[in-house]
């Protein structure tokens, strides 16, 4: 298993991006089925196509119940879609999709294990070397300034650092791909700052393929290479916005007229798109 | 997912918190407050609370018998119940002994089968139709009242007792099995399923290790309820036992046999009690037991 190993330049990966798409969506929606004998389908997705490039960051912003969670599923292939298709790296997703990391809203660690091997349950279920994943393990959670903590219990950490274990053990086996639910959701304001600030600076470093679903257009805009805007449900593209701002950015670009452009501009389609009603 | 590693905490066995992992960790960065262990002075007090609270009872029952001259047939008071368990020491530690094997036993029986059970009825939806609604309603017969049908059954020996022993105590050990396998949310079964888990890994290393402080509270439960199963049965049909004891000194109007007897099952009652309670230490690690209870107060 490879160290981690940033890439020495951006500008590689960005030529890369345009030869690659990494994930490929075409005609995808998802209906979920009522289980009750008179109950009501619920069309979470409508048909849409996205193509995501290698070495970019995605955010997907939109309200909560617009279909960003089923969306995240259906790529990870962790529920079947209605209709269309997705492939990653040119292989369609049918089951579960394993080459990937993924980070919820919850961090779910697993509160009888210490920290360490919260991160290498990653290890152990893909039954990858233990030694091996242990100081890739280590060399993590110093990254996200947790050495030391090793050996403690998720209950004897803060909420942003429960969370920070968690990006590390979606990380401990290297995937090129990583897909984030609400991460910093619930966190509050001052740590999910701190968080966004040290994953900025942590994706910079090997510039994996990140996919990030947030309902935070502050947060979307602020992370995103593209922030793709959802329609209220069933959950379509309303628009993709490119984010010409550059890297690394500091809390302060939100406070720039360029920055405000974007937030005003995803705010008239939320007001459009009727999720926001005008004043 | 064949050359898996094992390592110190595997197979849902969460243990050894305190074992270093392989590898350079740790090297030379001063962990940030580290604590040590908390068992500390606070707790061995508390445990000492206890055992003054108890004496604090027997005192003031003592008082109380003396004060207003209660005859021992009505209550006894510690002093002679201390006497006569001393005077018929060889008797009690006798009729100890078959009490405490029926017990243990049917409590074993219990919980292994309470556990399995569960485990079957969760992951096996035949199971769940056929044999989970006849589980249920075999709890609706009162176990008290059939108990002497046990007796024709298997004899008046051992064998009815931890029968009934372990009829008692197994349902509650079911059920919290099962409940505490099917409390897992659906993003944690989907993290494992996006590490390629199959379904024996989620198992192992995510549905039992999750499940087991609703497990031991099962076993607790059901821990208290094999030593009423046990006496119950003795009191049926018997010829030794505390519980045959008990029956037989009333008969005889002899209340400080029978406050000996009752002393004395509830001394083993409280013993096994604690030996379950304990043995969660060789399943979870100790740190995590101690915060729960900081929240939850089990005594
Ligand atoms: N497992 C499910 N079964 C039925 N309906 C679901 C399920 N999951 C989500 N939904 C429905 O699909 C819609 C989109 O949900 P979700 O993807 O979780 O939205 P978001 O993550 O944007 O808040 C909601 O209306 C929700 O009720
Ligand atoms: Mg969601």
């Amino acid at each position: 298993m490879d160290v981690l190993r940033p890439s020495p330049s951006g500008v590689v990966a960005a030529e890369i991006t345009i030869a690659e798409p990494m994930v490929r969506l075409r005609g995808v929606s998802k209906v979920y089925r009522s289980l009750r004998r008179n109950g009501t389908d619920v069309e979470a997705l409508r048909p849409l196509d996205l193509n995501i490039a290698r070495g970019e960051f995605v955010t997907i912003v939109g309200p909560s119940g617009c279909g960003k969670s089923t969306l995240l599923s259906l790529i990870a292939g962790l529920s079947p879609y209605t209709t269309g298709e997705i492939d990653i790296g040119g292989r369609p997703v049918a089951g579960p999709y394993t080459d990937l990391g993924i980070v919820f809203q919850k961090d779910l660690l697993l509160s009888w294990r210490t920290i360490l091997d919260n991160v290498l349950i990653q290890a152990e279920v893909r039954g990858l070397d233990r030694r091996k994943a242990a100081a890739r393990a280590a060399e993590l959670l110093a990254l996200v300034g947790l050495s030391g903590f090793e050996q403690f219990l998720p209950h004897e950490l803060s909420g942003g650092m429960r969370q920070r274990v968690a990006i590390c053990r979606a990380l401990l086996h290297n995937p090129p791909l990583l897909l984030m639910d609400e991460p910093f959701a619930a966190l509050d304001a001052i740590t999910r700052d701190q968080l966004t600030l040290d994953f900025q600076r942590f994706w910079q470093r090997d510039r994996r393929t990140v996919v990030f679903i947030t309902h935070n257009l502050v947060e979307a805009v602020f992370l995103g290479d593209r922030v793709i805007v959802m329609t209220p449900r069933p959950g379509g593209i309303a628009e993709i916005l490119d984010i010409d701002l550059a890297r690394p950015r500091n809390l302060a670009v939100r406070d720039t007229p360029d920055f405000a452009r974007y937030t005003r501009r995803i705010h008239d389609l939320f007001i459009e798109t009727g999720i926001i009603k005008a004043e | 997912m064949s050359t898996r590693t094992r390592n110190h905490a595997d197979a849902g066995h969460p243990g050894a918190i305190e074992g270093k992992p392989a590898g350079g960790l740790d090297k030379g960065e001063a962990p940030p407050m580290r604590r040590t262990r908390r068992r500390g002075a606070g707790r061995g007090f508390r445990r000492f609370y206890s055992v003054i609270a108890t004496i604090v009872v027997l005192l003031i029952w003592e008082g109380g018998v003396r004060l207003f001259a209660v005859p021992a047939l009505i209550l006894p008071a510690p002093s002679v119940v201390f006497a006569t368990l001393w005077e018929r020491r060889d008797l009690y530690i006798a009729f100890s002994v078959p009490t405490t094997i029926e017990i243990v036993i049917g409590f074993f029986v219990a919980a292994v089968a309470g556990i399995l059970l569960g485990i079957l009825v969760s992951f096996s939806s035949f199971a769940r139709s056929t044999f989970y609604p006849m589980l249920i309603s075999s709890q609706l017969i009162p176990k008290v009242a059939i108990a002497p049908v046990f007796v024709i059954w298997f004899g008046t020996g051992l064998e009815s007792k931890v029968f009934i022993a372990f009829l008692i105590a197994f349902f509650p050990i079911m059920i919290s099995t099962m409940v505490g396998l099917q409390a897992i949310e659906t993003d944690m079964v989907k993290l494992f399923k996006s590490m390629g888990a199959s379904s024996t890994t989620t198992f192992i290393k995510l549905r039992l290790p999750a499940a087991l402080p609703n497990i031991f509270a099962g076993m607790k439960i059901g821990m208290t309820l094999a030593v009423v199963g046990a006496i119950v049965a003795e009191f049926v049909a018997a010829d030794r036992g505390l519980g045959y004891y008990l029956l037989y000194a009333n008969g005889q109007l002899d209340s400080p046999g029978v406050f000996g007897a009752i002393m004395l099952l509830t001394v083993i009652g409280v013993i096994l009690y604690y030996l379950v309670e304990w043995s969660q230490h060789l399943f979870m690690p100790s740190a995590l037991i101690r915060a729960a209870d900081l929240t939850q107060a089990t005594m």
